[in-house]
Order: C-alpha cells, then structure tokens, then sequence
C-alpha cells in the first residue's frame, strides 16, 4: 500500500470539494471492501483518499411514483432487510444476498457496489499485462486462463466481467443513478453508467473527474413485478458468478405484458438483455418463446478458448428462470 | 503406528460409505458439532496470535515474493526501497549471509521442517512464481510493505513446467515421506486387477483448494542474546521448526541453537 493523504468529509458538497482539493489520483472510501484490497495489492495508487462514511445517505426514502431512493452509503445488509425493498423489489434483495458474504455486505455500501472492479485474476495481478490497469500493456487474460470472462460485449483489449449482483438487478429494475460531482448534480440511466471496454477498458463507469454517487432509484413502474435472481457459481456461496439471470415477469391474458431480463457474469457490465426482451413482449410465455429469446440475446455471443460454455448456461439459466416465473404466474 | 497413519485410518473409518464404527458409538463427541475451546476468542478478535505479542522496539519485514515461474534475477533494485522512509535494511541474494537449507520435513528423531531445497535468499535462481527474494526491514509493517512495493526486478526468464502431467515423466520416488516409507502395499493389487471379475479404471480429478488460516502468516523473533533467539511461530509443529531455524545457522547472525516457543 502507497502513502496516501486521509480527509474526512461531512457532507456531499465538501467530499466533493475535498476529492478536488486533493492531487489526483484521489479516491472517495465507503465500505472499502474492494478498494482496500486493491491498495493493499499496489493496484489502485491514490494520492489521497476522502472517507464518506459520516456523510448523511444512509436513508431509504419512498418516492412519489411509488418508486424507492437509495442512498449511497446504505449498507448492502440493511438494503437486503429493508421491508420496502423486499416487498417492492425482492429482486434486489435475492441479489444483494446472492453477493459475498454476511461480513462483507455489513460493510459494503449501494454506491460501493456499483464502483467495484472486475476481480480477472490478471487485473489483480501486478506482473501481468493487462490493458485495464495498465493502459496499452496487453491482456494476458486473452490467452489465459479466460474460464471466468466475458461473452458479449467485449473488446480486442478488454474481456473483464463486472462482479456485481446488485448491478444486474439494478439494470433489470431500470434504476436510475444521482451523482454531485464539481459541476452540480445529474441523474444517468443504470445502463449508461457503466462501460463496455471499447478502446478504453481502464475506464469502468461514466463518471466524470470527482463526480460521486450519492443515491439510487428504483422507480415505482418497477415495483411488485413477479421476479426472481439465479446465479450460477463454482461453490453455493462466496463465488462470483459464471451466470447469473435476474428476471422479472408479468403475464396477463396469456402473452407477456412487461419482461425484465439481466444478466451478470457475462459482460464488462451488467447486461440488460433487451433484445431477449423485445423477443417475448406480447407473446405467450412458452418454453419454445424463451429458448428463442435467449438465442436472439446470445446470437453475438464470443466464446473464448475456456469459456464456451457460458454460453450454453446462460441461455440454459434464461430459459429456467424465465420458465419458473411463467409456472409461478400460472399457479 | 506414526501419527498421521492413525488420523488417516481413524478418517476412513468415519466414511459415509462404511459400516458403522465402534469407535463412533462409543465416543460422545466423534460426529458432533462441538464448539472449538478458543473459537470464540477467534471470531470475536480476542484470541492473540503469534504476530500480537508485545515485543518492545520490533521492526516489521515485508518479503518480496518472485513474479516467475522459473528463471534468474538479473538485476535487482533496492536503491528506492531503501531510501523508503522508516526503512532499516533491504536483504536480497547479494548481500543475505549464507544460510543452511534445512532438511525436509520429517518427524524423525530428528524432527525438521523444510519444505524445499532451494536456497532462498542465498541463490539468482528462480524455482517457483512466488519465492521470496528479497526482505524488507522498516519500523513499522505499512513501511515495509510499502518499500517491498518498491522493489523492481529484471529476470532473464526459463521455460516452466507448471503442471502435473507434465511433470509426472521426471518423477522420483522419494527415499521416505515424513520419515516414513514411501510405499505401503497391501495384498497383491496388481494381481487383484488382472484376476478380479471387474476392473474399474477412472480418472478423477479435484478443483484447486486454498488453505485460508485465520491467522496470518506472520512470525516475531526476538533475540535474548547473542545466542538465543525466542520466535513466536504460527507452527504446529514446534520441534521442526525449531531445529529446521536452528540448523540455518547463518553464522553472521548466531553461533549457537535456537529456542523456539510456540504460541
């Protein structure tokens, strides 16, 4: 770990204004369950870190759409329990729980979660290349042990996963993300907050220079859909995924009224399956209708030397996912 | 009947697929979810390992740990690393005394605990990706992690054997295995597979399992004189690792045994 300068912040407006203040590079702390780590591991540098974990957004507020605000620093522990969220979106609740362990999401904070790092072995590891951390240097992951990375969406440069549970049920229920950055406020679509590694893998969000999240929305046209996360591991608990689906359902006179399909494991960020979507809307939810989403949605899917068979688990996981919501609206 | 023979015989005999055993009926706690006697000190913080005992004016080494598999350390920079703040001593292959290898792990009468033949710290060479080659001394452990970070290594690199089948062709059986015979026959399995009505013959193979301690892998020496060491040792097995420090005998350092206290 480097030698870095420590600030404390009370509020918003004077976190943002200290994390200017500081020599870049500078970094907000919340939970600090992946940042730690990889300042302990040389990966990530800061000159200066600003603690936001006194600031005031630890509060899950209800919105007038009937729709829910998150704030930044609410634990991942207390986001799974809350009786709002799990009677509005037990999805996110599946999905927070689905992630880590007890100890870790007692620290991990919703804005935390959505700033974690890909955990490809070759990011983490400083003798290897890798594009991400060290621009221009390669990617030793390419030919490499490449069992856990990306099908869709990646780059010559780039096949890191993103990590998160949370995130793919936040893509799934069309969130929404605030930020306070130097310039002001602005809300980004939770699909446009992430990146996919294009020319630039070392950069993981939309985020501008010193802009830090300080809430998530769900909105209310969310709320109560039948849903349901799954997620496909090595181990039954504190494993990433390989897959995982997050998947929401509403039948009403036997064809698909509203469908909400996400997929974790798979992409460089969580992947909202719209093509998948547009394929089942206003049509009956039947196997043969879900196997033909899942092929549409796969269709441009890259299989690296180790990891074919994402592919064929994640339109396996699309399609049992998909049926058990069908068979559950059908009871 | 060693030690290890006795747990393994003792294991197979708690197998699902066995009869059940006497030994089990007759024992109370054999199966039973029984609480460790320091468990709750260990998840609670309260437990003391051997990195928490007080020791007054104790420096703290990082160790810098090879980024190949195989090969030779061509250049070496210490240079930023020692003029790292706090930092008292960079100890790499170029300037570490010469130390004995201890002798492998045996429970003998002469109980060692090395774990390799190579001459760590004392050697270019690099066998495995992960060899300590170099040590950093600082006054506190966030200054010498740091400094170790510092250290940059040029390594003229050599073609690896990374994998079992690979190495399998150039394996030697060893002349014991823990002080113990490498081999132990019983009956005529040779015989028993050509005569038997059925032969079953698989591969199995299991994933990669890492051994996560509680406690970490740390250690505190103290020197009590100019020949006496007392270390502070996260070991199980105090014996060993007491003669096998003792045995490098770095004669720059010490010129007598060693004591070793187990925490």
């Amino acid at each position: 770990m480097n030698p870095f300068h420590y600030v404390r912040a009370s509020d918003t407006s004077s976190a943002v204004r200290a994390l200017a203040d500081q020599a870049a590079p500078a970094r907000f702390l919340a939970g600090g369950t992946n940042l730690i780590d990889l300042m302990r591991e040389g990966i990530e540098r800061p000159r200066a870190i600003v603690d936001i974990t006194r600031l005031p957004l630890a509060g899950i507020d209800e919105l007038p759409d009937g729709g829910v605000r998150i704030g930044a620093m609410v634990r991942n522990s207390h986001l799974a329990a809350d009786r709002t969220i799990r009677e509005r979106y037990p999805l996110l609740s599946q999905a927070i729980l689905h992630g880590a362990s007890a100890q870790l999401r007692n620290m991990a904070t919703t804005g935390g979660n959505l700033m974690q790092r890909t955990r490809c072995y070759y990011f983490y590891d400083g003798a290897a290349r890798c594009n991400k951390r060290e621009p221009g240097s390669g990617c030793d992951a390419m030919d490499g042990f490449n069992r856990i990375h990306a099908i869709l969406g990646a780059s010559p440069l780039c096949i890191a996963t993103h990590p998160s549970d949370m995130c793919v049920a936040l893509a799934a229920l069309d969130a929404t993300v605030n930020l306070a950055g130097p310039s002001g406020t602005r809300t980004l679509a939770f699909g446009d907050f992430h990146r996919l590694p294009g020319e630039t893998p070392d950069v993981d969000t939309n985020l501008q220079p010193g802009e830090l999240i300080t809430s998530v929305d769900l909105p209310g046209s969310s709320a109560r859909l039948p849903s349901t996360y799954r997620k496909v591991r090595d181990r039954a608990s504190y494993a990433f995924a390989l897959v995982s689906v997050a998947a929401a359902l509403r039948v009403e006179g036997g064809v698909v009224r509203d469908v909400r399909l996400a997929l974790g494991g798979v992409a460089h960020k969580p992947w909202r399956a719209a093509t998948a979507e547009s394929v089942l809307l206003d049509h009956a939810p039947t196997p043969g209708a879900f196997a033909r989403a899942a092929d549409a949605e796969l269709a441009p899917a890259v299989p690296l030397a180790r990891n074919g068979f994402k592919i064929v688990l994640a339109r396996r996981v699309i399609i049992a996912t998909l049926s058990e919501l069908a068979a559950r609206g059908a009871r | 009947m060693s030690i290890i023979r006795r747990a393994v015989e003792q294991i197979a005999q708690v197998m699902p697929n066995r009869a059940e055993d006497e030994l089990q009926r007759s024992h109370r706690y054999l199966g039973q979810p029984i609480d460790r006697l320091d468990g709750v000190e260990k998840v609670t913080g309260a437990a003391r390992f051997s990195a928490e005992y007080p020791v007054e004016g104790l420096a703290h080494a990082s160790i810098v740990f090879s980024t190949i598999a195989k090969g030779v350390i061509e250049r070496i920079e210490t240079a930023a690393a020692g003029q790292a703040p706090g930092v008292i001593t960079v100890v790499t292959h170029l300037n570490a005394p010469p130390m004995k290898v201890p002798a492998p792990m045996s429970i003998g009468s002469t109980p060692s605990a090395g774990s390799t033949s190579v001459k760590i710290l004392n050697t270019d060479r690099v066998t495995w990706n992960g060899q300590p080659i170099a040590v950093v001394v600082a006054e506190t452990e966030e200054r010498a992690a740091h400094a170790a970070s510092l250290v940059r290594v040029t390594y003229a690199t050599e073609p690896a054997v990374t994998s079992f089948e690979a190495a399998i062709a150039q394996a030697k059986t060893p002349k014991d295995v823990l002080g113990e015979s490498p081999e132990i026959v019983h009956g005529d399995p040779d015989e028993a597979l050509r005569s038997g009505a059925h032969a079953v013959d698989l591969t199995f193979t299991t994933p990669p399992y890492n051994h996560n301690a509680i406690e970490p892998h740390a250690a505190i020496a103290v020197w009590t004189g100019d020949d006496r060491v007392t270390v502070y040792d996260t070991s199980q097995f105090t014996a060993g690792g007491a003669s096998s420090l003792a045995s490098l005998r770095p004669t720059s350092i010490v010129s007598a045994p060693l004591f070793v206290t187990n925490s």
